[in-house]
């Protein structure tokens, strides 16, 4: 049985152990960013919740896309990894409630995946495979030796990225 | 400083608990009304909780569940979500139509109008009881119904919160038939903001 980690909602978890995967479960609008620089064998996740940091001192290490991706990538380049050769993956953003007339808040997945995209760009990170947005929760593996990403959701095929 | 933040004081915790326990207590009725059976709200725990902690309910986060959610909004904001283990939900949707067929197991059209009814009917007795209690007014969305896995459920509601809270004020009641064959869960989340206000109104009380 290889190592299980799970990364709860607003945590972000960096493993350089081949036989390790990194798992979140139950995403909704939050989104997974996935980074893996696969010379070194480290891989790292982190479950952002929002795009901004409301600067009210979280407990929470990765709840925020502009503060969240700085330290996972940190955290990665900790292990050994060169931020040159990371790639990343991102999956979720999902809009899980339709409600008739309702408000700007419904896109938060959207908004979630746009800061994401936004972050990841500035930090000139190379992004290669993306499952976001539609309207339902995702299980999201990723395999520390390989930088493979399993998505996998209730009454959909699972997706490898 | 946040209430929050401290924790709830015993007195405030009180108050809360005895008036969201009227408000079950009603939508109890709502709930017998429907079905035709006597079913019990269990007495409402209330917690200050961390946003992982919430998303294990009802056999972790990935158990896949059916639920009807809806915003309020007024003098406070919040949502509100009923949520059954899918098993739970077709039962309740087989009494409610007096169907014995327990086979048909899809969320279609009638069984999605039927939940998002239970929703309507749940949250509106609930709401207009803490509006009578309070002097609030306060005003629901109409239900939707999704199935899906509860900790994407959950989350994503939390995150619909105008100010997403750094904890959760936690209102949760298991819903039961006579039998108990009903497992399901009452929530409803509130910002921080609207906790001030609602515990503010009652203290006067």
């Amino acid at each position: 049985m290889p190592e299980a980690f799970n990364v709860g909602i607003g945590e972000l978890k960096v493993s350089k152990d081949a036989d390790a995967i990194i798992i979140t479960r139950g995403l909704g609008s939050c989104v997974a960013v996935c980074l893996y620089d696969k010379e070194a064998g480290v891989a790292g996740m982190a479950h952002i919740m929002l795009p901004q940091d409301n600067g009210r001192g979280n407990i929470l290490t990765a709840r925020f896309a502009d503060s969240g991706v700085p330290r996972l990538l940190k955290a990665m380049v900790k292990e050994g990894a060169d931020p040159k050769e990371i790639k990343a993956k991102i999956v979720g953003g999902a809009r899980m409630f339709h409600i008739a007339g309702g408000n700007s808040l419904l896109e938060i997945g959207e908004r979630n995946v746009e800061a994401v995209k936004a972050v990841l760009k500035s930090l000139k990170l190379n992004l290669v495979a993306a499952d976001t947005g539609k309207d339902y929760g995702r299980t999201v593996e990723l395999f520390v030796a390989t930088g493979e990403v399993l998505v996998k959701a209730i009454g959909h095929n699972t997706i490898v990225l | 400083m946040s209430q929050l933040s401290g924790g709830l004081t015993s007195k405030q915790k009180e108050l809360l608990e005895r008036i969201f326990k009227l408000s079950t207590d009603s939508a109890a009725v709502a709930l017998s009304e429907m079905t035709e059976k006597p079913v019990f709200l269990e007495s409402p725990r209330l917690g200050v909780v961390s946003l992982d902690s919430i998303t294990n309910t009802a056999g972790g986060a990935e158990s896949s569940v059916i639920s009807a959610y809806l915003i309020f909004s007024g003098e406070i904001n919040g949502n509100m979500l009923l949520v059954f283990p899918e098993q739970s939900a077709f039962k309740l949707i087989n009494e409610i139509l007096r169907q014995d067929d327990t086979s048909s197991e899809d969320l279609d059209k009638m069984a999605i109008s039927v939940l998002g009814e239970v929703g309507n009917l749940v949250s509106s007795y609930f709401l207009s009881t803490l509006s009578d209690y309070t002097g609030m007014d306060l005003r629901p969305s109409s239900p939707m119904v999704v199935q899906d896995m509860i900790g994407a459920i959950i989350s994503s509601a939390i995150l619909m919160l105008e100010r997403t809270p750094e904890e959760i004020l936690c209102i949760e009641t298991e819903i039961a038939d006579e039998n108990s064959k009903i497992e399901g869960y009452l929530m409803l989340f509130t910002d921080e903001d609207s906790l001030d206000k609602l515990l503010q109104i009652i203290e006067v009380r």
